[in-house]
């Protein structure tokens, strides 16, 4: 008996030394790290007046501005978008105007996607595609997509004399 | 006889489990964040293109505060679970940065423990730990036996993101855990 208390108490001093042998230690803190990616979508344009000049009645004047207009539309709100065209009213000079038949838009577009003009698409008051955006201009950040135009303006022969002026929109949306 | 020896065995046995059974080693070994509200990390809004530096009038952000009790060196490590993601988009890694540049004591007479950085300057995150301090590379923590109760030792961090130009709109968000291990 004598015997097996002395190994059963060599055993239990072994099983406690092998309890207080160390375990690796360790604390975490976890953070959470955010950023709100703001949205961008913009619509400008280089210049904002185009002069035809003095026009005689049945004159026809086209390539205007000279340089183009050019309007460039940004967005990284990951959908389609849309360039749109139209003026709130024609070419008017007091009660006189020029129907919006004799006044159109014609160019181009550096993106991927369709371009509406045909060389011979009249103004409207209601907006009118020019453009739809194409793949990967969804986000096309930074440069965004340039669209470039003319106008072409014929004054009716039998026109009244007058200072005419039209205000022409360009309408971004998705 | 027998009985006797059968007692005493069984005496010895229930004093020596007794023993084990109240015997507890108290080990401290903790991290916190301080001050414990800027557990967040938010940027804010930001546009496209856009960078920033994340800190206080203090010069940093937050610090990590380690208290350790037991005279063993010890390392804090950092990792990241992934991208900044939102959904399937993601901003690269290599755009938002973390650098500690200070650390020191919580306790008079606040030694300074930078030299246990690994590095100071603006790192990315990984998947995998990246251990940034290590108290054995500190003097002064060394020749403190690498204990730092009561009040602990603070490593202070700050963080900087920069936006790429073409980086679509939406709330990106990502998790970090910082560990300290002995």
């Amino acid at each position: 008996m004598k015997f097996f208390a002395k190994w059963i108490s060599i055993f239990l001093i072994l099983a406690f030394i092998g309890n207080i042998s160390f375990a690796v230690q360790s604390a975490s803190q976890q953070a959470t790290f955010t950023v709100d990616v703001a949205s961008v979508f913009e619509l400008s344009i280089d210049q904002g007046f185009i002069d035809f000049g003095r026009m005689s009645p049945g004159e026809t004047k086209w390539n205007m501005p000279p340089a183009g207009i050019m309007v460039q539309a940004k967005t990284n709100g990951g959908k389609q978008w849309f360039l749109k065209i139209n003026n709130d009213t024609p070419f008017t000079s007091g009660k006189n105007v020029i129907p919006n038949s004799n006044f159109y838009w014609y160019g181009w577009s550096n993106g991927t996607g369709k371009w509406y003009g045909t060389g011979n698409n009249a103004l409207s008051v209601t907006p009118a595609l020019v453009y739809s955006s194409g793949p990967g201009e969804e986000n096309n950040l930074p440069q965004g997509t340039i669209s470039f135009l003319k106008f072409k303006l014929k004054v009716p022969e039998n026109q009244a004399p007058g200072n005419y002026i039209t205000v022409v929109k360009f309408t971004m949306t998705e | 006889m027998f009985l006797h020896n059968i007692r005493k065995t069984a005496s010895f046995l229930l004093l020596t489990i007794a023993f084990l059974g109240s015997f507890s080693i108290s080990y401290a070994l903790t991290l916190e964040f301080d001050p414990p509200d800027k557990s967040i990390i938010n940027f804010g809004a930001m546009n496209p293109g856009d960078w920033t530096e994340l800190q206080t009038s203090s010069g940093y952000w937050h610090a990590l505060v380690v208290k350790n009790s037991v005279a063993l060196p010890w390392q804090v490590s950092v990792k990241c679970d992934g991208l900044l993601r939102n959904g399937a988009i993601t901003i690269p890694s290599e755009k938002f940065l973390w650098m500690s540049a200070y650390a020191g004591s919580k306790n008079a007479p606040y030694d300074n423990y930078s030299d246990g950085l690994i590095a100071i300057s603006y790192r990315q995150f990984y998947e995998t730990g990246q251990t940034f301090f290590n108290s054995a590379n500190s003097t002064k923590l060394s020749s403190a036996g690498h204990i730092t109760t009561p009040n602990g030792a603070e490593i202070q961090l700050k963080y900087l993101i920069a936006i790429p130009p073409d980086q679509l709109a939406g709330d990106y968000s990502s998790t970090i855990t910082f560990t300290v291990t002995q």
